[in-house]
């Protein structure tokens, strides 16, 4: 059985987001992921909160970006918040939003060179430093946000996990076979998923909140999966439009497509718990419930903390 | 009426947690709502009037709604 955490977004008060942070792990779930973005809540102050408030959560990032971060001092954060919550923590690096990095006149060039001078960085300096004057980080594990099949091997290579940052089951089958064929020596490595989830009794409200979310990380995909599931540039250039200027209307007007179907999973409940069910199948080590969960987010975590107990005890 | 008031108080901490105007609460309240869920006076009879209060101020038509009725939007 695979664990599964949830993924929050600290774009609301700190008071809020630890208050969410409580409540998935009063809910029994085994980790939390939290996003980074420039224009949130910062993202380590966040978890440090989260941190404080629970006892049993994994905790991380997810993921930082090379960009706009330096290893020394992503390796000096993630030493501090050791401080807190000793091998609780772990980390995600990826390439990271491309509209968001835009929005900073940053241009997302080399990603997966990018990524891996970090992590390779990142990995000198718990090794041999400069050294940290604090405890060092017994084990720091370092997974990889992945969508292409170049970010998936490398993950493979130098990670201690990725998260398959794809909603659609093809996709994420795709990914699990790009990851073993790539993965050598039988080494310990965890295979996550990250879905964009948005539940409801009430299927339509469920796909509405989804689209904001399934949005974003369309419009930042590669020209070459977008191609793949009949995205023109045109209506990705659309999409990005109405996210940058905020235009929620215009955005819902474009989105009548199947494309969302590809960058979350939204309908009833029974829906996610299938869908869920054939990740499992797959072979998966953990399923992150990310996104909007839904129009209403605590109802929504309570039905898969459900969910997650019923597929339990039938796996068993 | 024990169990009445924890299950609205369920309600709403979904319109709470849902909500998209949370910076409206003062921070002093937010940080109260954090710590009473924390040790679980949230769903008592103080619990239940801060989270009544905190509706309020983000989703007033929401909150009269599950109050009056019992039942969401």
């Amino acid at each position: 059985m695979p664990k599964f955490s949830v993924e929050l977004v600290p774009r609301d008060p700190l008071w809020k987001t630890a208050l969410m942070a409580m409540i998935a792990e009063g809910l029994g779930f085994d980790g939390l992921w939290m996003s980074d973005h420039f224009f949130n809540r910062n993202v380590f102050i966040a978890l440090s909160e989260a941190a404080r408030r629970t006892r049993r959560l994994i905790l991380g990032p997810s993921v930082v970006n090379p960009y706009i971060h330096h290893p020394i001092t992503i390796a000096q954060i993630m030493t501090t918040l050791n401080d807190m919550a000793g091998d609780r923590f772990r980390l995600a690096v990826g390439a990271g939003d491309k509209l968001s990095l835009a929005r900073l006149g940053i241009e997302r060039r080399n990603p997966v060179e990018e990524v891996s001078f970090f992590v390779e960085r990142l990995r000198k300096i718990f090794s041999e430093g400069p050294r940290l004057e604090m405890p060092p980080v017994k084990r720091l594990p370092i997974f990889l946000g992945a969508q292409g099949p170049r970010m998936m091997r490398l993950a493979a290579q130098i990670g201690d996990g990725v998260l398959v940052n794809w909603s659609n089951l093809e996709m994420i089958r795709e990914a699990k076979e790009n990851v073993r064929d790539a993965l050598t020596g039988g080494r310990d490595f965890v295979m996550a998923v990250h879905l964009i989830v948005s539940i409801h009794e009430d299927a339509g409200k469920a796909r509405k909140t989804a689209v904001p979310f399934a949005a974003y990380l369309m419009a930042g995909s590669s020209p070459k999966y977008l191609e793949r599931i009949g995205v023109s540039e045109e209506l990705r250039g659309r999409v990005a439009r109405c996210l940058e200027t905020s235009d929620w209307e215009g955005l819902y007007q474009v989105s009548d497509g199947d494309w969302v179907d590809y960058f979350s999973i939204w309908g009833k409940p029974e829906r996610l718990e299938e869908h869920i069910a054939n990740i499992i199948e797959l072979g998966y080590d953990e399923v992150v419930l990310g996104g909007p969960l839904g129009p209403r987010p605590y109802r929504a975590l309570r039905w898969i903390s459900r969910m997650v107990r019923r597929l339990g005890r039938e796996n068993c | 009426m024990v169990i009445r008031r924890r299950v609205i108080a369920g309600k709403l901490l979904d319109i709470l947690v849902a909500s998209l105007y949370a910076d409206r609460i003062p921070r002093a309240m937010g940080w109260r709502i954090a710590d009473m869920y924390q040790t679980g006076e949230l769903w008592g009879v103080e619990g239940f009037k801060l989270l009544k209060k905190a509706c309020m101020m983000v989703e007033p038509d929401k909150t009269v709604m599950v109050l009056r009725t019992g039942r969401d939007a």
